[in-house]
């Protein structure tokens, strides 16, 4: 859990690395701040760690913690087994691939970025990600 | 069919469109400068609507619900259908403004849909709707408008053109 105080201080990092004046920043570059902010706040909350790993981001994605309700049981359910693939919703609108080779926008905007995982993740798991979490997720996204 | 579905959008489009040419028409030259603030002003709460309500769904028309039934659903975002809608305080006061000031029972709506509703009836879907139900008895008899899940019948898109409201294209 993040502390209030620190949460903020994250939220000033990220203002200061991701809101760039103009927005002329490259899509790559705003991915990677809003990763380092996320490492900046995995660090704080656990000095040994040791970066992002995509295997377990992927093992992340696919894992079916069993708290939700039965129609959304993983992210797969909804961003399909193959994040290269586009995805739907359950109402039934399609969902672009969480893959970045296939979707170069994702994961750009640290706004977009915070509310899909925070929805998602209480969707799913039943409470928040951590930046750990949040931060395997991506780097998995990145290696595809 | 398919002039129905004409209708169903043109409706929609004059929803937008008319109170513009209408406060034109009514106040005169004058007013000339106050229409952009106004359209503005009801362009962002909508903008931000068509962005934020469109990602798991289409952006339903808001003169489909009263009011009281748009607070209520903004109310409960992070349990809405079964999934969490939740959003920062401000985008959702911009689009329950939007959402209220265009609602069944405001100056955009229609009696008609607000025929069969009781002043104390809150629905929070469409397809609970008395006028939603009327027109749509085939969906009802074949108990597509009945799930307390995911209900067929609310893919409006499917009958009524890519997006159901027209104004959203992605
Ligand atoms: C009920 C369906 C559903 C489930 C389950 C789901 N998602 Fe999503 N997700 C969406 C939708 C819809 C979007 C927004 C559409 C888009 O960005 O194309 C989205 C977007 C996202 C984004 C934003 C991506 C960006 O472009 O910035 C992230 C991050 C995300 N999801 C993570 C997850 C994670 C993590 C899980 C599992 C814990 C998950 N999702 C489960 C439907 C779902
Ligand atoms: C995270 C996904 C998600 C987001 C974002 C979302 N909704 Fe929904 N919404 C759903 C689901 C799932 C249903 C149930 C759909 C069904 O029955 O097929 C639903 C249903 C509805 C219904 C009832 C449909 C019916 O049966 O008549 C309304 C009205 C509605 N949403 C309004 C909104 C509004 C307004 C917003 C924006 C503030 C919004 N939704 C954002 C997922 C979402
Ligand atoms: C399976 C197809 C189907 C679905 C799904 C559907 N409708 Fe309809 N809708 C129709 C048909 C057919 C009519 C004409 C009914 C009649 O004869 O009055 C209609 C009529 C209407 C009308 C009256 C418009 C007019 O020109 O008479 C509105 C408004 C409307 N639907 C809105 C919706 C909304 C909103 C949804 C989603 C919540 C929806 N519909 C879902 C088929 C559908």
């Amino acid at each position: 859990m993040i502390s209030c105080s620190r949460a903020t201080a994250i939220a000033v990092i990220f203002t200061m690395v991701t809101a760039g004046p103009g927005g002329a920043q490259s899509l790559p570059s705003a991915r990677k701040a809003i990763l380092d902010g996320y490492a900046a706040a995995a660090k704080q909350s656990d000095p040994g760690f040791h970066g992002f790993s995509a295997a377990a981001g992927q093992a992340f994605f696919l894992a079916h913690p069993g708290v939700s309700q039965p129609e959304t049981p993983s992210c797969s359910a909804c961003h399909t087994t193959s994040p290269l693939n586009a995805g739907r919703t359950r109402a039934g609108k399609d969902i672009a691939p969480m893959a970045v080779s296939r979707t170069p926008n994702r994961f750009t905007d640290f706004t977009k970025v915070e509310r899909w995982f925070t929805r998602n993740c209480r969707t799913v798991y039943g409470r928040l990600c951590t930046p750990q979490e949040k931060g395997n997720f991506i780097t998995f996204m990145e290696s595809l | 069919m398919s002039a129905r579905l004409v209708r169903f959008g043109l409706l929609a489009l004059l929803g937008v469109g008319m109170p513009a040419a209408c406060s034109l028409a009514e106040d005169g030259p004058e007013v000339a400068v106050a229409i952009p603030a106004a359209a503005t002003a009801a362009t962002s709460g909508e903008a931000t609507m068509a962005k934020e309500c469109s990602a798991c769904h289409i952006a339903y028309d808001p003169r489909f619900l009263p009011s009281r039934s748009w607070v209520a659903l903004m109310a409960r975002l992070p349990s809405h259908f079964g999934e969490d809608a939740s959003l920062d305080p401000s985008s959702t006061m911009a689009i329950k403004g939007y959402l209220t000031a265009h609602a069944a029972d405001s100056r955009y709506g229609s009696s008609e849909m607000l025929r069969g509703l009781a002043s104390t009836d809150v629905p929070l879907r469409i397809t609970d709707a008395p006028w939603w139900r009327r027109r749509h008895r085939f969906l009802v008899a074949r108990g597509e408008a009945s799930s307390g899940g995911i209900r067929a019948a609310a893919k409006c898109q499917t009958c009524h053109g890519a997006n159901g409201r027209m104004t959203d294209d992605d």
